[in-house]
C-alpha cells in the first residue's frame, strides 16, 4: 500500500512540550515540508526567538540560531548578508515580532533583506502565561487585562502594514485552522520561500494559530472561536505578491 | 616596513578592522564614533564578501553583528556610551552563546559629546546581565587603537568572546601618524567549524552552538579570565622603575599625564606612570608589585566621577602601605596636563 501521509523527512516523532491543541508544530511541519520540496533544508538557517516555539527543540533538522527576544529579523539580516546563497528564515511569535521587535521586523522588511519572516499570530503571549499581545482582540481576556480600544489600542494588522512597503516581494497571512486553511498556508509559505530563493527578495508570512491554554478555550472549540472572532479582524490572504 | 599614514583615530580603527578581516559591520550614528560608521559605509559594500548595514538602532546593530558572527563572519560594531547601554542584552547573549564580537566604544560623557571614561565599570565588570566579562583593550594613541582592533579579532576568535577596544572622543578624533598592518585574506581567517552552515542531516544546532553549555560554560569563563590575566595583561611603564610618585591612569588621561610626567622628569623629579593597556584582564600583578619602599605616593587619575578605575587600583594594591590620592574630572570635563602636573607637584 502506498504511504500518503507520515512524518516528513527532517522531522521526528520526539515528544514536544507544546500544549494540546497548539498549532506551532503545524507551522514547523509546513516549514520542513516546503524546504524539502524546494530541496533547501540542507541549505537553510532558521533564526528562532524567545517564546513558545522553543518547545519544538530537537524535533526538526534545520540549522537554527537562537536570537534574543524580538531580534530574529536583525539576526537574520546578519546571517543573510554573510550567507546570501542560504535560505534564511526568522520564526517568531506576535509579541516577539510585532511588539518588542517591531522595529527590527519592519526595517528588515523595508531594507528588503533576503529572508523569510515567519510570524505566529495567536493573539497572546503564550510562554509567559497569557499576557496581552499586540494582536490581542478587542474584548479578549488576558492576564494583564481585557483589551479595550480606549486604553490599550487596537490589534495591530502587521501584514497589511508591510504589504504597503516597496521592498518586500511577498506578504501574506494564512490560518493554521482547518485542513483547507493549512493547505492554503503551505501554498503561501512555498511562495514566500520561492520569492526569497528565486528572486532574492524579502517575504513575510503570518500564521494565525491556536492558543487554547491561554485563551481559556477548549481545543475542540478553538475553530469556532477563531472563525467568529479572529478571522474578521485578521483576514487571510496575500497582501503583496511578486508572482 | 609599511608606509606611515596620517589618520584620524576613528578612521584608523575602521581601516584596521577591515585589514584584520572584519566582514560585517552594523552601526547606528552616535557622536563621537560616527566616523567609524561613515568610513566603513563608504568602503565595505564595495569589497567582495563584506557587508555594511546601518542599523535602525543600536539594538538592531548588535543583533545583526551577532547573526553575522554566529553564521561565521568576523563582525564588529562601534558605539558610544548611550548606545552601549542599548546593546547590553545582546552583549550578554554573545558571551553566553560564545559568539565572538568586537566592539569599539568611543566613550563620551552622559550629558555632552565630550570625551569621558565613565563606561569603565560598564565594560570591564559585566556584559549586561549574567556577569560575563569581555576582553578590554585601552589604547592611548592612534597607532595603538589600530593595532588593538587588529588583534581584537584574533582574541575574539580564539576565545569565542566579546572584545572591547575602549577609546574616547579625544582618541577617536585625534590625528596622528599610524603604520597599519597588512590586509588579511578573508580565505585565511580561522575556520569557525561551529557556525551553522545549513543543516547536516539529523543535525540540529542551537544558540550559536556553544561548545559547552550550562555551568560548564560558566566555569570555562573563569579559566579563560585566569589565562588572560596570566598571558595577556599589558602595562606601559613610563619612568616607573625609579619613581617615587607614581601616576596610574588609562587611555586619554594617561596620555595627558605622560606629558606632565615628562615635564617634571625634565626638572629632575622622580615621577613615573604606569598605564594599563588592558583593563580586563586588569594588571593586578604589576600594581601589587609596586615597591612600597620606593614609591611614596600613588596618584590615580581618570575622567570619571563617581570614581571607577580608582577602585580597581585599590583592590590590586591589596592594602599596601602606600598613600593613594585620586583626582578626576567628569561630565565632559577632562583632566588637563596642567592639573596632572599640579597634582604631582603637591605630592612631590
Amino acid at each position: 500500500m502506498e504511504k500518503v501521509f507520515g512524518i516528513p523527512e527532517g522531522m521526528n516523532d520526539k515528544k514536544t512540550a507544546f500544549c494540546p491543541g497548539c498549532t506551532h508544530m503545524t507551522a514547523y511541519r509546513l516549514i520542513v515540508e516546503c524546504l524539502n520540496e524546494l530541496g533547501e533544508r540542507d541549505n537553510a538557517i532558521l533564526c528562532r526567538p524567545i517564546g513558545c516555539s522553543l518547545n519544538a527543540d530537537g524535533s526538526f533538522d534545520i540549522h537554527t540560531i537562537q536570537s534574543m527576544h524580538g531580534r530574529a529579523s536583525a539576526v537574520a539580516t546578519g546571517v543573510s548578508r554573510m550567507n546570501p546563497t542560504k535560505t534564511v528564515m526568522s520564526y517568531q511569535g506576535d509579541g516577539d515580532a510585532i511588539s518588542i521587535g517591531v522595529a527590527e521586523t519592519l526595517y528588515a522588511a523595508n531594507r528588503g533583506e533576503k529572508m523569510t519572516a515567519i510570524v505566529i499570530n495567536n493573539q497572546i503571549y503564550g510562554m509567559t502565561g497569557g499576557q496581552m499581545s499586540p494582536t490581542t482582540l478587542i474584548g479578549q481576556r488576558s492576564t494583564t487585562g481585557v483589551r479595550r480600544a480606549d486604553d490599550t489600542g487596537y490589534p495591530l494588522r502587521f501584514a497589511e502594514w508591510l504589504g504597503q512597503l516597496e521592498a518586500p516581494g511577498y506578504v501574506a497571512r494564512a490560518a493554521l485552522y482547518t485542513p483547507k486553511d493549512i493547505m492554503q498556508a503551505k501554498k503561501f509559505l512555498l511562495k514566500a520561500l520561492r520569492c526569497q530563493k528565486e528572486l532574492g527578495r524579502y517575504s513575510y508570512i503570518e500564521f494565525l494559530s491556536f492558543c487554547p491554554t491561554n485563551w481559556g478555550v477548549q481545543p475542540k472549540d478553538c475553530l469556532k472561536y477563531c472563525q467568529e472572532n479572529v478571522l474578521p479582524v485578521f483576514p487571510v490572504g496575500e497582501f503583496k505578491s511578486c508572482f | 616596513m609599511a608606509k606611515k599614514e596620517v589618520m584620524q583615530g576613528n578612521e584608523a580603527v575602521a581601516e584596521s578592522a577591515l585589514r584584520a578581516g572584519c566582514r560585517f559591520f552594523a552601526g547606528y550614528p552616535i557622536t563621537p564614533q560616527s566616523e567609524i560608521t561613515e568610513y566603513l559605509a563608504l568602503k565595505m559594500n564595495d569589497m567582495p564578501g563584506r557587508a555594511f548595514v546601518q542599523g535602525e538602532s543600536e539594538v538592531a546593530s548588535i543583533n545583526m553583528v551577532f547573526g553575522a558572527s554566529a553564521a561565521g563572519a568576523r563582525a564588529m560594531t562601534a558605539t558610544a556610551s548611550h548606545g552601549l547601554s542599548l546593546m547590553a542584552e545582546t552583549l550578554s547573549f554573545c558571551a553566553s552563546q560564545t559568539v565572538p564580537a568586537v566592539i569599539v566604544d568611543v566613550g563620551r560623557a552622559i550629558s555632552s559629546t565630550d570625551p569621558a571614561q565613565t563606561n569603565y565599570n560598564f565594560i570591564t565588570k559585566s556584559l549586561g546581565h549574567g556577569g560575563f566579562r569581555p576582553f578590554c583593550f585601552a589604547p592611548a594613541t592612534v597607532q595603538e587603537s589600530a593595532d588593538m582592533v587588529y588583534e581584537a579579532f584574533d582574541i575574539a576568535d580564539k576565545y569565542r568572546c566579546v572584545v572591547f577596544v575602549m577609546t574616547d572622543g579625544m582618541l577617536g578624533h585625534l590625528i596622528e601618524t599610524v603604520e597599519l598592518k597588512p590586509y588579511r585574506e578573508l580565505a585565511d581567517m580561522p575556520e569557525r567549524d561551529w557556525a551553522p552552515h545549513g543543516c547536516g542531516r539529523g543535525h540540529v544546532t542551537h544558540g550559536g552552538t556553544p561548545y559547552i553549555r550550562g555551568e560548564a560554560l560558566a566555569n570555562r569563563q573563569e579559566e579563560i579570565y585566569a589565562e588572560w590575566e596570566r598571558d595577556y595583561t599589558r602595562v606601559e611603564d613610563y619612568y616607573a622603575a625609579d619613581a617615587e610618585v607614581l601616576v596610574l591612569a588609562w587611555g586619554t588621561v594617561a596620555r595627558t599625564a605622560k606629558s606632565a610626567v615628562k615635564k617634571l622628569r625634565g626638572e629632575g623629579c622622580r615621577v613615573g606612570l604606569l598605564r594599563p593597556q588592558t583593563l580586563f584582564p586588569f594588571p593586578n600583578r604589576a600594581i601589587r608589585e609596586i615597591d612600597e619602599r620606593r614609591v611614596r605616593h600613588i596618584l590615580v587619575l581618570e575622567d570619571a566621577i563617581p570614581y571607577q578605575f580608582y577602585h580597581d587600583v585599590m583592590y590590586a594594591l591589596g592594602g599596601k602601605p602606600i598613600p593613594v590620592t585620586r583626582y578626576a574630572r567628569s561630565m565632559g570635563v577632562q583632566v588637563s596636563a596642567e592639573e596632572a602636573e599640579e597634582q604631582l607637584r603637591r605630592l612631590l
